[in-house]
Parts: structure tokens; sequence; C-alpha cells
């Protein structure tokens, strides 16, 4: 590799450590002389929602294959969340979705008539929508 | 060091990472944006590796922890540079940052996006240009120029000082021109072809 070549690098590197520890207001005046717009910004946030969706994605994804593997062995691991506290989230999500106006129901008596696997795509969906937070414990 | 002077680090649980990810201040984006397109070479470009970095902090397995102690703009850096360094294999490198940052793990080399890493460094010739346009922005500027030549050989701090015979203050003021100057000259950074 040419000498020039990591002289150019190193002279990234301490300029990218002096970037992250300058105060807000000298970042904005970089911002404004560099000619970064309000897309540039959108842009980095759209590449922190894209990596924020794809994590729910694969926890999703490994919650389901844990539930899948716990039935086909008949037992329930401790870190995947049991029916009781997915209904119990699912009547809060619904009671504050509901505003106390009775538009959403969970069925009758607080969801307790819906069979089992009906919970379970019930509570996903409620994940998808953002109704309830993705969180892989019991309560 | 003994047991006794040994602090336990203390680190942002997933969630908070992820909260602060959802909604990133003006500056935090900015922020991120001139180090990646400073950071970025070869192959890889600034969204790469802000997309990157993003995901190995709020991966499931193994995610990069971040600190307590260390700011998010220095958390991001480091994440940005342990993954140059992984391109680069420059393991020695990132080891280093590991230490400084809290005891980070080494990054993993991702999938190249485009070609090979290789392929996207700069030519000889054009890194020679480069080097020169660098220091032809401050031509009238001795202090910066012997900053920079220092900053290129990998100087830093107190002996940077010594080398450009500048007490700290000063050292801060030129960096500042330095800053202001090469955004405003180089506003994509100096080391990714077409720039």
């Amino acid at each position: 590799m040419a000498n020039e070549r990591d002289d150019l690098i190193r002279l990234s590197w301490a300029m990218a450590e002096q970037i992250s520890e300058l105060p807000d207001e000298e970042v904005l005046e970089l911002a404004r002389l560099g000619g970064l717009s309000a897309d540039s910004a959108r842009q980095v946030q759209g590449q922190a929602d894209a990596a924020l969706s794809s994590s729910r994605r694969s926890k999703l994804l490994a919650a389901r294959a844990e539930l899948d593997h716990s039935k086909s062995h008949g037992v329930l691991s401790p870190d995947v969340i049991d029916l009781a506290t997915m209904r119990k989230r699912l009547e809060r999500a619904f009671a504050s979705a509901n505003d106390g106006h009775g538009k959403i129901t969970l069925a009758a008596r607080d969801g307790k008539s819906i069979p089992d696997e009906d919970v379970r795509a019930l509570y996903e969906d409620a994940i998808s929508l953002g109704m309830i937070a993705d969180e892989g414990t019991n309560d | 060091m003994d047991a006794t002077d040994q602090v336990e680090v203390e680190y942002w649980s997933q969630a908070d990472v992820s909260e602060r990810l959802a909604a990133l201040t003006e500056a935090e984006k900015f922020r991120i944006k001139l180090a990646s397109e400073r950071l970025a070479y070869g192959n890889v470009s600034p969204e790469d590796l802000q997309q990157e970095a993003f995901r190995r902090a709020i991966e499931t397995v193994k995610p990069r922890r971040w600190p307590k102690h260390i700011t998010f703009g220095a958390f991001m850096y480091g994440a940005m540079r342990s993954i140059m360094d992984s391109y680069a294999g420059a393991t020695t490198r990132a080891e280093e940052i590991n230490e400084a940052d809290g005891g980070f793990m080494l990054a993993e080399r991702p999938e190249a996006t485009s070609g090979s890493f290789e392929e996207g460094l700069l030519d000889d010739e054009t890194a020679i240009n480069r080097r020169a346009e660098i220091l032809a922005v401050f031509e009238d500027d001795n202090d910066a120029q012997e900053v920079l030549e220092g900053m290129m050989a990998g100087i830093r701090g107190k002996e940077l000082c010594e080398l450009a015979n500048l007490s700290p203050g000063e050292l801060a003021t030129v960096r500042k021109r330095i800053n202001r100057g090469l955004a405003k000259a180089f506003p994509k950074g100096w080391n990714r072809h077409g720039e």
C-alpha cells in the first residue's frame, strides 16, 4: 500500500475521532460548511430505522422458532412468553386502544374464550402493529 | 493496578440503545454522517458503514455494547472504526480501540457490498494527489500544515503539540480550522474514488 494512502487513512481516523467528541454546535457548523442537508439527516435516521426493524423481525423469528421448538418438545422455555402473559398484555393493549369507548373488543370475557393458537397469532399481529412492545419475557 | 482499583464498566441496555437510535437528534445524525464519510473507504460506502454500526449496536446475539462512560458519538465512532479495521484486517488497531472503549469485541469482517475491498482503494497516483490537495487547502497556514503532517503520521496529543510547537489550546484552535477547511473542501472525505 502506498504511504500516501496510509497517510490519508490515518488523517481520516483522527478527523472522525475529533468529530465524535465535538460539541453539537460545532458539528452543525461542519455540516453546514459541508453542504449537508435535511435529506442527509433523514438518510441516517432511515439507516437506524432499518436496523431497528430488522432487529425486531429477527427477535420475532427467534421467538417463533423457540415456540415451535417448545411445542414440538412439549415444554415451554422460561424465555418464551406464556399464554397468560400474552392475554394480559393483549387486554392492556386493547383497553388502551379502546380509550374507554369500547371500539375494539377482545371477544367475550377479556379474551378468555379465544383459543390458545389464536391468542398467539393475535399477539404477534399486535406486536407488528406496534400495539404491544416486543418484550421476550413474561411479566 | 490491583483488584481494588478496578472499576466495573456499566453498559446501557439494548432497550436504551434502541430508544436512542429511534430518535437521533439532528446533531447526532450529522455527527454520524460526517464521521462515516471520513471513515469509509475501499468498497465500503458511508451508508453501508452506518447501517452495519447500527445493526451491531442492537443485534440480539453478541451486540456491541455501549459503555455508560462514553458518549453516543464516541460509541458510534468506535463501532464504525472497528468495522473498517475488520475490513482492512487491521486487528491490532481494533484491539487498541476495544481496550480504550471498555471492552468491545473485535468485529467480524462483514460481507463486501460490491467488488473487493482492495479494488475500492485509491490508486497510488490519486492518493499522492489527494494528499497534496489537502495540504494545499492550508497553503497559507503553516501551523495547520504541520498539524496535518503529524496527524497523517499518526501522531496525537502531547506529541502533536511538541511537533507543531503549539500549546494544547493553540492546537485545539488549529484543529478547528482544519476541521472547517476540510469540511468545506472535502465534504465527502478523501479516501474514496470520485469524491
